[in-house]
């Protein structure tokens, strides 16, 4: 009867000791990793406006673009703002537009981004009076940012 | 030739074959949150990579979200005791860069002792060059890395929700009713807004239900439209039906944060004056891929 209990007692003492032996050998963790939104436009320069109408004349088109490339891991927004051609006290009337012609746009929700796209300006001359001849510049600024 | 002349000529030609060359970058993480024990530093910091060398300046601005839903950006003053310029420092504000290489931009945010709810501000990243074009369209490219600075530690539930829609307006536009209000969030916190439109007849049968969003959310396909502290925000929707002209009964539900806000009733009468959008058209091939 004792040699039942005793082997009972040791049956049970090395399941016990397996169970413990099994709880130090493995363990569980929840891994986690945070990557932060990463974005870059590359590939965009300073660009000239050329007319296909008679240089100077009244109502003459001038437009002129490039194009950049936009990554980004995430969404982004990108906008754009532009100030007149000028020069000196002379301005022209100037539109701009991202790709489409619209000033801003979004990336996919929830994706990934690598694309080009492009940016462009335009402006009409009024009257052969109404500016005078020479060079006109202007400055554009666009934003990448989340939100 | 003399060596004199020799060294000249390669001082002269180092002169005229230098180009101003962009410098171009790569930013990461573009939103940084902030969160901690008022009047003390807390730290933040992001990475700039020159993908081409070059040199880069750090602004602070201060953000205000604009009708449409997007961000307005504004440089910091710290004569405006409400600018944020006040409460975000940078260590270093220029940075140049190689090719290839990259710098950890630092800084700290004090969030004053009396400050309450939920504030963006911005550290902007731009290229540091001097230009000047006689002729053609200088070009700047800046990054945004957003400052989503949380005053409450964790107190969020104690942040009294408060909100108002109001200035219903409708109009017929092609294939059905575009329908647009204001909404605005008068809490201290940033929200989702989900907004559903339901129209219905006389005999107050539903004759149509849609969403309306900020442009910004249109543009984005997202469901909700985001609204910050203090924000008042235009959203939209059409219903793309027919709707005979006559009187009708127009509910707006509104959840923020997935709390519902108070219902907004109008009786309105549905009468074709043919309008152009302005909204479908900012919505239409605007989102890129």
């Amino acid at each position: 009867m004792n040699l039942n209990k005793l082997a009972l007692a040791t049956v049970i003492g090395l399941v016990g000791f397996n169970a413990q032996a099994a709880d130090l050998d493995s363990d569980s963790a929840t891994v986690t990793m945070s990557v932060g939104l990463y974005a870059s436009l590359t590939g965009l320069d300073d660009f000239a406006l050329s007319t296909s109408d008679a240089d100077g004349s009244a109502g003459a088109t001038y437009s002129g673009s490039d194009t950049f490339n936009l990554e980004s891991n995430g969404q982004v927004h990108v906008s754009m703002v532009g100030s007149a051609l000028s020069n000196g006290a002379d301005t022209l009337a100037t539109s701009y537009g991202l790709d489409n012609g619209n000033m801003e746009f979004d990336t996919a929700s929830d994706a990934v981004h690598n694309a080009t796209h492009s940016v462009s300006a335009s402006a009409v001359l009024g009257a052969i009076s109404a500016q005078k001849a020479g060079a006109y510049s202007s400055a554009i600024t666009i934003t990448v940012s989340s939100i | 030739m003399s060596i004199l002349s020799i060294i000249k000529i390669i001082i002269m030609s180092a002169f005229f074959t230098t180009t101003a060359m962009a410098g171009e970058f790569a930013i990461a993480p573009l939103v940084i949150n902030i969160a901690g024990e008022k009047n003390t530093r807390i730290p933040f910091e992001f990475t700039i990579k020159a993908k081409k060398p070059g040199a880069v300046k750090l602004k602070i601005f201060d953000l205000n979200q604009i009708e449409t839903g997007h961000m307005g950006f504004v440089e910091g003053d710290k004569s405006n005791k409400d600018s944020k310029a006040n409460w975000v420092s940078i260590k270093d504000d220029e940075y140049t860069i190689k090719e290839g290489d990259f710098s950890v931009a630092t800084g700290y945010v004090v969030i004053p002792s009396k400050a309450k709810g939920q504030h963006l501000a911005a550290v902007m990243v731009e290229e540091l060059e001097n230009k000047e074009a006689k002729n053609g369209i200088v070009v700047n490219v800046r990054y945004a890395v957003i400052l989503k600075i949380d005053t409450v530690m964790g107190k969020k539930a104690k942040i009294r929700t408060k909100t108002n829609f109001d200035n219903l307006t409708y109009r017929k536009v092609e294939g059905g009713w575009e329908f647009e209000g204001e909404f605005k969030n008068e809490s201290q916190a940033e929200g989702r807004l989900f907004t559903e439109l339901q129209i219905r007849n006389q005999d107050r049968k539903l004759v149509g239900r849609i969403p309306l969003k900020t442009l910004s959310a249109w543009q984005r396909n997202e469901i909700e439209s985001m609204v910050y502290p203090g924000s008042k925000v235009k959203i939209f929707g059409k219903l793309p039906e027919e709707l005979l002209e006559g009187n009708y009964e127009v509910r707006i539900k509104n959840k923020f944060n997935d709390r519902n806000q108070p219902l907004f009733k109008e009786g309105i009468t549905l009468k074709v004056v043919e309008e152009t959008s302005p909204n479908q058209a900012a919505v239409d091939g605007l989102t890129s891929t």
